[in-house]
């Protein structure tokens, strides 16, 4: 066999095969692997021959040639001198109009024209591209609920993106920050790299530069190293941005940022306080405070002791309803008026259910309305005594409640923060006469019946989580 | 930009270190000199296009070997279906098995000097004469003023020397 191999092999490397002669030399490769490895290896030494005509130590014309074998190889000289030279003609080339080559051939490494090369630490929320680290990705949509990833295009340009952060890949070139921070880093390969903003479109001439979108309109851009061209979105004003340099684009202005005056965004009460008013935190754990859940089902109110579970279930299984009864002490708050108030609860995941078999979900917070009826008790609480309570997974006393306020859940999300802050809330705590006022925590939206997933909330005995916790502004002592 | 500048030394640096294992990887599939060059050029292209999703610290050769294997196909694809030599099937093969004995044909190549060096003098120019510019088995064959049937089975026989020695001097140091 081997001398037909043999054969063959020289036939191939001279390029003087016949059909016959190439059909014979595929079967024996395809079937088998000695075959095959003898042909890889001749042509490997046809290969690395031709490879050696370049390299003056190999090939010594003289007889001289090194009779030690050589470990390795080394690059010739003049093919080195001409990937050198190769080089420095992409760079130029590159340099120019990287876009003219981003649409060419493509082997299945180039689909897409970015790369997610770092999302250590990284929760997403539902986009349209991957977000597995490595992955290569394409036109799409990546919302980072938390953490840094890192992306670096084709181009060289790298991003930062910092979550909470929703971002749009346009092409090669090109990407929208909707909302969140960006940190850009553009070499000189990615001169011209455009991020659009709500309110602003900011080419990179080569360089680094921070963006961060608020409120869906405005972009802060601030410049770290080089210079970047924003324009402004209304006017079509450009601003020229040098290092250090740092602009407010909103859709109607474009102002100097000086960011180290910028002060924490608060998204909740904690808007900055006037003379004379404080913040007061009252949380179930504090005093008086209370907080179970009950369940048409006597007995599955003791399925968690951590959590508060609510749950709006179909009619026909009423036994699975479950609402969450929260009494907060309002001692703190004598003599004093709330100006605005939050009441926050604390998901977790509960595991019982199927999260898919439940949309996205409405809850309402209702207040108790009849002060007679604060003094429930925590242990114990049933179904058929729970105050303002009425039949149905949903519905309360219309004549002992008044609805405070909604929130919601996205479908699946069984973690975060979720608040009621309304007029009516506070509304209702600057009524009471008695210092302290229950609450009732229902799901409006019910589940599909199939073992549907059943929410929690922390409760005041959950060991890392906070409780239901209500934050006032407050006037007067 | 340093950082820019740096980035590039990075990839003249790997693509140096590579280059000859490319050319021969590259020149193993498609078997004659004109056409490496040509999917050899693309493929450095290519790899400095995609370099920014290169991670740094990972394996260049296999990075690249990659890409080179795409832009083979490539080529392929462009030629004609009938002047291609070799099924798709077949290549593919090849790739396979040059890819998994990588470490043996690096370790061949390497012997090659010392194999050229034990070759009579007239034997090595026959080579060298083969594998220059524009060494086709005609243009050999006047130099030596032989027929080119008899070049043809001088240079047949000098690469199985050549490739006997290699596998022989493996053979013996693996045994050392």
């Amino acid at each position: 066999m081997t001398d037909e191999l043999r054969t063959l092999c020289s036939a191939t490397v001279e390029g003087t095969l016949t059909p016959e002669q190439s059909r014979r030399l595929e079967e024996l490769v395809l079937a088998d692997p000695a075959a095959r490895r003898f042909v890889v290896e001749h042509l490997n030494l046809h290969a690395s021959l031709k490879w050696a005509t370049g390299d003056s130590t190999m090939m010594a014309r003289d007889g001289e040639a090194t009779s030690e074998p050589q470990p390795k190889a080394r690059p010739s000289k003049h093919r080195l001198v001409a990937s050198l030279g190769w080089v420095v003609a992409a760079c130029l080339l590159v340099g120019i109009g990287y876009g003219a080559y981003s649409g060419a051939d493509s082997p299945a490494e180039s689909r897409g024209f970015a790369k997610l090369t770092d999302a250590s630490g990284c929760k997403w929320e539902s986009g349209t591209l991957p977000t597995e680290p490595g992955a290569r990705l394409g036109v799409g949509r990546l919302r980072l609920a938390e953490g840094i990833a890192k992306l670096v295009f084709d181009n060289g340009a790298e991003l930062r993106l910092e979550g909470p952060a929703d971002l749009e890949l346009q092409d090669g070139n090109r990407c929208t920050l909707h909302a969140g921070r960006l940190v850009a880093r553009c070499p000189e390969s990615a001169r011209g790299f455009f991020v659009e903003t709500p309110s602003a479109s900011l080419k990179d001439l080569g360089t680094e530069f921070g963006v961060s979108v608020t409120d869906g309109k405005t972009s802060d851009v601030q410049v770290f190293e080089g210079r970047v061209d924003v324009t402004h979105g209304k006017t079509g004003r450009v601003e020229k941005l040098l290092t250090g340099r740092g602009m407010r684009f909103t859709p109607d202005s474009a102002t100097a940022l000086d960011p180290k005056s910028a002060g924490p965004r608060t998204a909740d009460v904690g808007t900055s306080l006037l003379p004379g008013q404080r913040l007061v935190t009252i949380s179930t754990a504090a005093g008086r405070g209370k907080d179970t859940y009950v369940a048409g089902k006597p007995n599955l109110v003791h399925s968690s002791d951590v959590l508060l579970l609510v749950k709006c279930a179909q009619p026909h299984n009423s036994e699975y309803n479950r609402k969450a009864y929260v009494g907060l002490d309002l001692t703190q708050l004598a003599g004093a008026k709330a100006q605005s108030a939050t009441l926050t609860f604390t998901q977790a995941p509960t595991g019982m259910g199927f999260a898919s078999e439940v949309p996205d979900s409405t809850f309402t917070v209702y207040g108790l309305t009849d002060e007679k009826l604060n003094d429930w008790k925590e242990t114990g609480l049933l179904w058929e005594n729970a105050p303002g309570n009425a039949s149905g997974g949903a519905r309360v006393n219309p004549t002992k409640t008044v609805k405070l306020g909604q929130f919601q859940v996205r479908q699946g999300v069984q973690v975060g923060v979720s608040s009621v802050s309304t007029p009516e809330l506070s509304e209702f705590l600057n009524t009471r006469k008695q210092p302290y006022a229950t609450f009732i925590l229902v799901r409006d939206t019910p589940g599909s019946g199939r073992n549907d997933y059943v929410h929690g909330f922390a409760s005041k005995d959950h060991p890392t989580l906070p409780p239901p916790t209500l934050k006032l502004v407050v006037e007067g002592k | 930009m340093s950082d820019n500048a740096s980035r590039v030394d990075e990839f003249v640096r790997l693509l140096a270190q590579n280059q000859r294992r490319l050319f021969v990887y590259v020149h193993t599939l498609v078997m004659n000199h004109a056409d490496a060059e040509e999917v050899l050029q693309n493929t450095n292209l290519v790899l400095w296009r995609e370099f920014g999703t290169f991670e740094t610290g990972t394996n260049f050769a296999a990075w690249a070997c990659r890409v080179a294997f795409n832009q083979v196909m490539a080529w392929r694809k462009k030629r004609q279906r009938d002047r291609l030599q070799f099924s798709d099937d077949f290549l593919t093969a090849i790739a396979s098995e040059t890819h998994d004995a990588g470490d043996a044909l690096e370790e061949q190549t390497a012997a090659l000097a010392g194999c050229l060096a034990k070759l009579p003098t007239d034997q090595r120019e026959l080579i060298r004469l083969r594998y220059s510019e524009e060494g086709t088995i005609e243009a050999v064959a006047t130099r030596v003023k032989r027929t080119v049937e008899a070049t043809y089975r001088a240079l047949s026989r000098i690469r199985h020397t050549l490739h006997e020695c290699m596998t022989r001097t493996l053979a013996r140091e693996n045994r050392a």
